[in-house]
């Protein structure tokens, strides 16, 4: 296995993993708690229409991914808020946006030399050391804020009014979830692609959810799930020839069913209320 | 002279640009223990979001003469019988009312068990929150408000769901917190039996407020031409 880690490119996408790998089911936990699994994928898709901008005007798309999608998370948050509208309209309405967006922009642009792919279905293997740096740059800020605000991330995820109540500012702890789902989203565009974004968020913290009894086992199972599910993808990728992303996501896929076939369970529950 | 806890004047709030209600004054001493009722749609949980800060009045005015407050809503906003946390994680979340960053320090560990253990739930602590009854779980809520220790409990509906042998212990609960912790009670219920023995003030909310006072005069005043009316209208 070793062998792999000969090649710089192996040992970024490795690093660039490994952080997708954390990110994603910390921040991905709180929002599937609330009820919000669906934003991910709309806030990645909305950003498609950023990256097409940036391409155009020449602005590297990493930065307009993380714009696009501060902007299309705070979109979210305020029009589910203002509106009788439930969320996942919202966000089917957003997401639909982002892409015909992006759609129109690239057919207007046509002729550029645009590697649509790359952001559809990521491009974990063509990370360079630029990248890498980016995405720790961003990464670890965001792990440490989530490790300092754990707990009023938590009370907000719980019950927002009981938060508020008791003094927490609500509307800017959702509005630092929001900022830290659009990093989080952002680097993970570059392992997994828009398409793939969400699944990361989302079933790893599937599994811990299912294997868990209290919140910080979940975090930790979340954790641990989406890491092996990088590494593990991306040894099979490497072996068999075949785009990572979606071996990573298969193979999270796979322990999620694992996970709900009972396997994991901790002794004394695995009961449905 | 008597020392207020809470004080609202002229309280008008609207949802859709219709009243919901309309020109409320009344105040609260500290150490009382309010009982508000009133029917359906009636304005009572948008009155106690109101006077916990949840929502802001449209007119009038609402003074709170303390900042330690806690409040447990008609529905927990998570669907909390599948939430991933165990007991004691949820009443942890009420350290926080001192302070969003503040560490649970070990002082803070003894108040969340002498919460839990008030509560009777001492030995459950390490159970997940959907494996405890409704009764349970509502004493979690309760474990959770008192552990920073406030001075104005707010309770909406507690007691939705559960059993009568329950619901009287709760109330029990609720008066020893009153009455030996010194802590204010506002709480809404559909229930006035049940409350009327408790309470010091009771309240009846329709829109307006139609009574605030001792619950005797409560019963003389306001259910008997209440229930008369109902009759006559049949
Ligand atoms: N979020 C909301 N948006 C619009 N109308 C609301 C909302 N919440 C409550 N209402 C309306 O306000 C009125 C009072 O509601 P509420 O305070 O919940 O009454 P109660 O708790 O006494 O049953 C009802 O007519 C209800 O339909
Ligand atoms: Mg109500």
């Amino acid at each position: 296995m070793m062998d792999i880690l000969q090649y710089s490119f192996m040992r970024y996408a490795l690093i660039s993993g490994i952080f997708v790998g954390i990110l994603c089911p910390i921040i991905g936990v709180f929002l599937v708690l609330k009820n919000l699994s669906l934003i991910a994928d709309g806030m990645a898709h909305f950003s498609f229409g950023g990256i097409a901008l940036g391409i155009v005007l020449g602005i590297s798309p990493t930065y307009m991914i993380l714009l696009f999608s501060i902007l299309g998370g705070l979109l979210i948050n305020y029009v589910i808020r203002r509106t009788k509208l439930y969320g996942d309209t919202v966000i089917a309405i957003l997401l639909s946006t982002g892409l015909a967006i992006g759609i129109t922009i690239i057919s207007l642009a046509r002729g550029t030399n645009f590697n649509i792919n790359a952001y559809l279905f990521g491009s974990l293997l063509a990370i360079d050391e630029k990248e890498l740096m980016s995405i720790i740059l961003l990464g670890i800020p965001a792990i440490i804020l989530v490790i300092i605000f754990y707990r009023p991330l938590l009370y907000i995820t719980f019950d927002e009014d009981s938060a508020k109540a008791s003094g927490l500012p609500v509307e800017s702890i959702n509005i630092l979830l929001v900022i830290l789902s659009a990093v989080t989203i952002a680097i993970t565009i570059k392992v997994a692609g828009i398409l793939l974004t969400s699944a990361l968020i989302v079933i790893p913290v599937a599994t811990g959810i299912q294997i868990s009894n209290s919140f910080k086992k979940t975090l930790l199972s979340s954790v641990v799930t989406g890491i092996i599910s990088v590494i593990l993808g991306l040894i099979i990728s490497y072996y068999l020839n075949i785009a990572p992303g979606g071996a990573i996501v298969l193979v999270s896929v796979l322990i999620f069913l694992l996970s709900i076939s009972g396997l994991f369970d901790q002794k004394g529950y695995y009961s449905k209320t | 002279m008597s020392d207020k806890i809470l004080e609202v004047r002229g309280l008008y709030f609207t949802y859709d640009g219709e009243n919901v209600l309309e020109d409320i004054t009344f105040s609260l001493d500290r150490g009382e223990f309010l009982g508000i009722i009133g029917p359906n749609g009636s304005g009572k949980s948008t009155l106690l979001k109101l006077i916990t800060g949840i929502l802001k009045p449209d007119r009038g005015e609402i003074k709170l003469y303390t900042d330690r407050i806690s409040y447990i809503p008609q529905k927990i906003t998570s669907l909390s019988y599948n939430f991933p946390a165990t007991v004691e994680e949820i009443v942890s979340l009420g350290i926080l009312s001192k302070g969003m960053l503040k560490r649970i320090s070990r002082k803070d560990y003894n108040l969340i068990e002498q919460a839990l253990d008030k509560v009777g739930l001492l030995e459950l602590k390490n159970k997940r929150l959907g494996e405890l009854s409704g009764g349970q779980q509502q004493r979690v809520h309760i474990a959770r408000a008192i552990v920073s220790n406030p001075e104005l409990l707010v309770l909406d509906e507690p007691t939705t769901g559960i059993d009568i042998v329950n619901q009287t212990r709760f109330y029990e609960l609720l008066g020893h917190l009153n009455s030996e912790m010194g802590i204010t009670v506002i709480i809404v219920s559909h229930d006035i039996s049940t409350i009327a023995g408790e309470v010091t003030t009771m309240a009846y909310l329709d829109k307006k407020l139609h009574f605030i006072g001792k619950p005797k005069d409560f019963f003389r005043k306001i259910l008997w031409p209440v229930e008369l009316e109902d009759l006559l209208s049949r």
